[in-house]
């Protein structure tokens, strides 16, 4: 593990934290149909809390509807929840107003998932980099074409192409637009929701390289939302695994690969398709589908899928995040 | 050896657009037999679903059109058929699995119904009997409580039981071949192990063939006995799948193989550059221009695939001109 950090530029020892979330909680109300009297709750993010450090990775894994985008929003101030708080540079996110809110809007971006629809098809690729600039106000009008050019620069497109509309780009460079008008505010944090999910596979390898390059030449840090096990182990320096609105397991890159502790992260590190047919492994099976988060199983979230599941002790309560090993955040009773 | 179960010779599908003609499979060479599954893989729009929906002509035309090649199923030529002969092969002896299972079944009819139907269009099977099969599939494919499940419509269930489902229809005429196109990419990662392994496990016990088109290696390296990697409507690489991952010859597959994320963290080697625009490929070698072992042949003149075989494999089809 400690060669692994070195590898990677980083001591998880000495971090700074820079984005804190504590007991995040998320409910919407669902409508349980017209005739219906009561309304139904949705517990999206449920109870989460864990920071950012700086200069390094956090990855976040888990299935569809697990509440990893509705943290992304919580996390952006695009949502607010209905008890936590999000702790950044020292002032909870959700109280600020005015100049320190724009503050924040800066420190804090998003790159999404698919470049298709998160781009204006009506503005070239200068205007959609330059845009938060003029707005921020961060250069005068005069200089921002030249930033823009060294923004393209920076994330390996052509000076040339700025006058061209996303529809003459690949999906590739439009995902390389998209860091780049993220990176136009130099902010700390970026939240990658799926960023090289719609991606292929060679242009995938292209994008996680910039990625990685662009943190360690800024320093910046990453919140990286995947569901592909492989990409988040490859450049994450610690891992979170959600279940249905909660984090299930928290730990090192290593830690959680190699030895995961809650028998959800087994299933799932078990069910990713490994790219060597030599390679001979055990696959845990999950019986079912993911429960629908209206109505979660009684007791541990889990339970109901959970080959260990002991009935007198998981359909009691949910398990707690307790840190089992150092450093090692699981919510498992039986292990 | 007995002759294989579909084999399919140099097919040309081209789609003429306004500007120009598109080449999207441009001569492909398959044999699948009996029992053997074979992985189409590459990234998107190089030609490998042009060319499993070519198998049953599906390929919407105008635009698209096959020009030239022979699809041989059980030594006939599909291509030849008449569209009433070729009713009786598809959803009957050669049937497929989509991607999208919601947008594949039909929201206002039940499942039961649904799969019913296969039977009673090709089979002329009463309704009442389809119906009980339809039963008996579900079953087979794992959905618990099939007796009251018929009733569903295909919005009640999740993906992974409409896949199921999906599986159920292709299997209900006991087909030889099932064509699945990309059947776990909209699946979250435990329902895609579950799928994969009922696809096996259906293959076992019912000596299915499998032509099964996928982007992800990983998934080729788990489900399939033979591979071939298309780019840009060719085949660049055609083997077992142990040679494939322990030796490939082809610069485009290991280039693919680099690119894929690795545990130890190191810095990945993508392949450079971009796909070549299907109506703009280059002269030569299609690789040519992202290739890093390009040379001057490369770019003069297209390799032939040619059976590199050897060090335990039967069958290695490379195109390269380094491997000439």
């Amino acid at each position: 593990m400690l060669a692994a950090s070195i590898e990677k530029g980083t001591d998880y020892m000495q971090q700074e934290q820079v984005l804190e979330a504590i007991h995040l909680e998320k409910v919407y109300p669902v409508s349980a149909g017209v005739f219906s009297r009561k309304p139904l709750f949705l517990k999206a993010v449920d109870d989460v809390s864990f920071a950012l450090e700086k200069g390094t990775t956090l990855g976040l894994v888990g299935e569809s509807g697990c509440g990893k985008t509705t943290l992304a929003r919580l996390l952006l101030n695009l949502e607010r929840p209905n008890s936590g708080e999000v702790i950044f540079n020292g002032y909870n996110i959700y109280e600020l107003k005015g100049e320190q809110k724009k503050q924040f809007r800066r420190q804090v971006q998003i790159i999404f998932q698919d470049p298709y629809s998160s781009l204006n098809p009506r503005k070239n690729a200068g205007s959609i980099i330059g845009e938060p600039l003029l707005i921020h106000k961060i250069v005068p009008r005069s200089e921002v074409s030249s930033r823009v050019m060294q923004l393209m620069d920076l994330v390996g497109l052509q000076k040339d192409q700025i006058t061209r509309y996303p529809h003459e780009f690949s999906s590739g460079q439009r995902q390389r637009i998209g860091i780049a008008r993220a990176l136009s505010l130099n902010p700390q944090v970026i939240i990658a929701d799926e960023p090289v999910s719609a991606l292929d596979v060679s242009i995938q390898a292209q994008i996680i390289n910039l990625l990685q390059d662009i943190q360690n030449r800024l320093n910046l840090t990453y919140l990286f939302i995947s569901h592909d096990l492989h990409v988040v182990h490859h450049i994450s320096h610690r891992v979170m695994v959600m279940y249905l609105g909660k984090l299930v397991e928290f730990a090192s890159n290593e830690d959680l690969y190699t030895h995961p502790l809650h028998p959800y992260t087994e299933a799932l590190l078990s069910a990713a398709p490994v790219a060597d047919p030599a390679y001979n492994k055990k696959r845990i099976l999950l019986t079912g589908d993911l429960p629908t988060p209206l109505n979660p199983p009684r007791g541990c979230i889990f339970s109901s899928r959970c080959q260990l599941m002991k009935p007198d002790i998981c359909l009691e309560k949910h398990p707690p995040l307790e840190e089992k090993q150092k450093g090692h955040f699981a919510a498992c009773y039986l292990k | 050896m007995s002759s294989p179960l579909l084999e399919i010779k140099n097919l040309k599908t081209y789609f003429y657009v306004r500007e120009g003609i598109a080449k999207a499979v441009d001569g492909v060479d398959l044999t699948i037999d009996r029992g053997e599954t074979l992985a189409l893989v590459g990234e998107s729009g190089c030609g490998k679903s042009v060319t499993a929906y070519s198998i049953l002509r599906l390929v919407p035309s105008p635009p698209g059109k096959i020009v030239e090649g022979e699809i041989l199923f059980e030594g006939e030529n599909l291509l030849g058929l008449a569209e009433n002969k070729l009713r009786e092969i598809r959803g009957n002896k050669i049937s497929m699995v989509f991607q999208d299972p919601l947008t594949s079944l039909n929201p206002v009819f039940k499942i039961g119904m649904q799969i019913a139907e296969m039977l009673q269009v090709h089979r002329n099977t009463p309704k009442k009997e389809a119906l009980e099969s339809a039963v008996q599939l579900l079953k087979d494919v794992g959905i618990p409580s099939p007796e009251q499940r018929i009733h569903d419509y295909p919005h009640q269930m999740s993906g992974g039981m409409r896949q199921r489902v999906m599986i159920a229809m292709a299997l209900a005429c006991e087909p030889q071949l099932i064509i699945a196109d990309e059947p776990t990419t909209a699946l979250d990662v435990t329902v895609q192990a579950q799928i994969l392994d009922l696809l096996n496990h259906l293959k076992q016990t019912r000596n299915l063939a499998l032509l099964l088109i996928t982007h992800d290696l990983g998934i080729v390296a788990e489900t399939a006995q033979n591979v071939a990697v298309m780019y840009a409507g060719r085949i660049m690489e055609y083997t077992d799948v142990a040679t494939l991952f322990q030796r490939p010859l082809n610069p485009y597959t290991q280039g693919l193989l680099l690119s894929l994320p690795r545990p130890e963290g190191k810095r990945l080697t993508p392949i450079k550059g971009m796909v070549p625009p299907i109506l703009n490929l280059p002269v030569g070698c299609k690789f040519s221009t992202r290739c890093p072992h390009v040379f001057d042949k490369c770019t003069m003149e297209e390799p032939d695939l040619i059976n590199k075989q050897g060090a335990g494999a039967k069958r290695h089809l490379v195109r390269c001109w380094l491997h000439q």
